[in-house]
């Protein structure tokens, strides 16, 4: 008696939800179109063979920016350099020249370790345990971590590796139109590996503002290897002129400074901006457009990205509420603590 | 296929040419049409489910005469993830009092309906028993079901009682009604 009841409550409660579940039906008019369908299909088609070259091209982009901060020794000493996301106090925004598949030839860029995204923490506390370093945020963003009602979380270092290819290289040169009797490539440097290592980082979120940082991060190669020749070359490769990349380097070996390397197509502003601790990158998309994936310090939709460096810090902050104004992004980066 | 258009992939398995743009045409509407009844939005659905097929040309291992059961899996899948990022984007609006845009008459009237109520507890349950309630809501026998989610047809029946019952429970807990 009491099994039968059981099963008719069962039959009547699969039919009640069966008939909440009925309200999903899609309109009844609309039908899906599959032409339509074909067209998002090849824009999505598109658009991730784009994102693939513009991966490459940022993650060379990086490493030459990298590669050139090491090579002179009046910058070794600041180490302020991030690898997906870079700056310095006497910053030069370079935008590549000529079609990314030119870059073809640089050493490819490989992650030694998986990459995992951030994973959220509880606490200041627990950041500073996983990650190895204490954050540094502004005291209301701590105390909205206290009460539960901002977001925090970490992610583990990122190491990557590329190999010299020297015969890659020369050919990338002659691609440019560049004799490579007159720039030097040793053959020497031919299976030599170039490290960059990050540190863990730290995130801090807030009404649509993150604040991520890491303590400055290293680059590791052969000894005696002469970075800087690199650095030029891999600047001629990016379509920089002899002038242009030589010049650069002197620049940078005078001033401390080192670079970033806009991709040709960005359609994001950018510009210095004074903070308290010295001069920060703005990055300012006002279109619809996500850069993200273009390379590693560019702006989403409507996104505000700020990267400036302290002693021991490398920060970035990204802002994606429209109402944060470029002046309260600065505030912002201003009133974090212990800079 | 038209004689103008051109094919969309033709991937190579298992030493036969896998013929994407049929199956495509063949799966399509249907793909769309279990994705909207997750997200609401034709429009949106339609790309999705476009995702779905690109997922499926970047996946060799799934194509082959059982891709359609590894479609429903991934566009259920989808749809229940852009459902959970809705949830979580309102959520996160709500909690820091962004500013949001003006709410439309179909809002308002949206707010109230029944399907946005199955949605927000279709949003919370276990992902399996959400893509079980789903897809036989589409009308998908228990051997389609099985053959999507890679189960046991055996054990379909079972599994669709407690995600029914799960979805009960989860409905009266939040608004109350049985």
């Amino acid at each position: 008696m009491s099994g039968a009841m059981d099963s008719t409550e069962n039959t009547n409660a699969s039919e009640w939800v069966r008939d909440r579940l009925a309200s999903l039906a899609p309109p009844s008019a609309w039908e899906p179109n599959a032409d339509r369908g074909l067209d998002h299909f090849r824009g999505r088609e598109r658009r991730a063979n784009r994102r693939r070259e513009l991966w490459r091209g940022a993650a060379l982009a990086v490493l030459i920016a990298c590669i050139v901060w090491l090579a002179l020794p009046a910058t070794r000493g600041i180490a302020q350099r991030l690898w997906d996301g870079f700056y310095t106090k006497d910053l030069e925004a370079i935008r590549f020249n000529g079609p990314r598949g030119d870059l073809k030839g640089l050493p490819q860029a490989e992650f030694v370790i998986p990459v995992t995204g951030p994973h959220r923490v509880q606490s200041i506390a627990q950041a500073h345990q996983e990650a190895g370093f204490e954050p540094r945020l502004p005291k209301p963003l701590m105390e909205q971590i206290a009460l539960g009602s901002a977001l925090l979380a970490v992610n583990g270092p990122i190491v990557v590796r590329m190999r010299i290819n020297v015969a890659d290289l020369r050919t990338a040169l002659q691609r440019r139109g560049i004799d490579f009797v007159n720039v030097n490539v040793p053959q020497s440097w031919d299976g030599m590996e170039i490290l960059g290592q990050t540190s863990p980082s730290i995130y801090a979120g807030f009404k649509g503002v993150t604040i991520m940082q890491t303590l400055p991060n290293a680059l590791v190669t052969p000894a005696g290897f002469a970075l800087g020749d690199f650095a030029e070359i891999a600047l001629r490769i990016a379509g920089l002129s002899a002038p242009e990349a030589h010049g650069l380097r002197d620049k940078f070996a005078e001033s401390g400074g080192l670079f970033a390397l806009i991709p040709p197509d960005a359609k994001y502003s950018f510009q210095e901006v004074s903070l308290i601790s010295g001069q920060g990158l703005l990055f300012q998309n006002d279109t619809d457009e996500d850069d993200r994936r273009k390379c590693p310090f560019c702006p989403g939709s409507h996104e505000l990205v700020l990267t400036w460096t302290t002693p021991d810090r490398v920060f970035q902050l990204r802002s994606q509420n429209l109402t944060v104004t470029v002046d309260q992004v600065v505030a912002i980066a201003n009133s974090i603590l212990g800079q | 296929m038209n004689a103008d258009s051109e094919p969309v992939a033709e991937i190579p398995f298992e030493g036969v040419t896998f013929d994407f743009e049929a199956i495509f045409r063949a799966e399509y509407s249907r793909i769309a049409k279990v994705i909207a009844r997750v997200v609401r939005d034709p429009a949106r659905a339609e790309e999705l489910a476009a995702e779905v097929f690109w997922k499926l040309s970047r996946t060799p291992k799934a194509q082959g005469p059982n891709s359609s059961g590894w479609l429903y899996r991934t566009a259920t899948r989808l749809g229940l993830d852009e459902l959970r990022k809705q949830s979580r984007r309102e959520k996160y609006e709500r909690l820091f009092g962004f500013p949001r845009p003006a709410r439309t008459p179909e809002d308002l009237h949206f707010e109230n309906e029944e399907h946005r109520r199955v949605r927000s507890v279709l949003g919370r349950m276990k992902t399996i028993h959400a893509e079980l309630l789903v897809l036989r809501s589409d009308g998908f026998t228990y051997e389609e079901i099985a053959k999507a989610l890679e189960l046991n047809p055996a054990s379909v029946g079972t599994l669709l009682n407690r995600a029914e019952e799960a979805f009960r429970k989860g409905y009266v807990r939040r608004y109350g009604q049985y």
